[in-house]
């Protein structure tokens, strides 16, 4: 069937279109095979090829319409993945600049907080002072949990 | 005769239902997605300083808002795609 693919639409149709006619046309005209002496030996042998005729010309008709279909299917299904793939980049790119804005604003925020602290750290350090073990307890508790449970 | 139109008939559906040989790709994971969480830093074990530990509090407070940022955009990413890619049928 992918062979019908290299054969110009046009010229598929219509020489479908012409076994067809001549299928019906032999047919037809046998049954006048009866009004000339001569010709009624070849009647029935004319009957039988304009039938086979037919046969094949709905055959290849059907084939014919079977391929177009499937052709437009497969051209609609380009087209959607087509579509599908660029949605799909826009999407990639609204994602990737959501996520460039956020990082910019997390990382501004660490510095504003990071400043406040620098401003009240004389204040806070001479309020208090830290325990070793609070450090490490806190350090501890920073790091990833192991598998398998204490 | 007729029954011969008949098969003929019937010859006509005979090339039908195929799939069609059309495939999709399902798209790459862009490449700020897929960097690994920074592990938290530690707080230096040779200070008793308030301010330091603050300090590397808010640190690692902003590593977490960068990881969840990171992991939220993912799963939206992944259900947006899905959506587009579950659309062509």
């Amino acid at each position: 069937m992918w062979m019908l693919s290299f054969i110009p639409d046009s010229f598929l149709h219509l020489v479908i279109i012409l076994i067809l006619c001549a299928g019906a046309g032999i047919y037809v005209l046998s049954l006048f095979f009866n009004f000339a002496v001569p010709l009624i030996p070849y009647k029935e042998p004319a009957r039988i090829l304009g039938t086979l005729l037919i046969v094949a010309g709905v055959f290849f008709y059907g084939s014919y319409d079977t391929e177009m279909r499937w052709r437009k299917q497969v051209e609609e299904m380009q087209a959607k993945v087509k579509a599908a793939e660029e949605k799909s980049k826009q999407a990639n790119v609204k994602i990737v600049t959501k996520i460039q804005t956020r990082l910019k604003v997390i990382k501004e925020y660490k510095t504003v907080y990071k400043n406040q602290i620098k401003e009240i750290a004389t204040k806070i350090d001479s309020e208090c002072k830290v325990d070793p073990d609070a450090i490490k307890i806190l350090n501890n508790a920073a790091k990833e949990p192991p598998e398998k449970s204490k | 005769m007729k029954k011969l139109l008949l098969v003929t008939l019937l010859l006509l559906v005979g090339c039908a239902s195929k799939s069609v040989p059309v495939t999709q790709k399902f798209p790459t994971v862009p490449d700020e997605l897929t960097t690994p969480c920074s592990d938290l830093k530690d707080i230096p074990e040779n200070t008793d300083k308030l301010s330091v530990l603050a300090g590397t509090v808010v640190s690692n407070y902003s590593l977490y808002h960068d990881c969840k940022m990171q992991v939220d955009s993912w799963n939206e990413w992944y259900i947006t795609q899905k959506k587009i890619f579950e659309e062509v049928k």
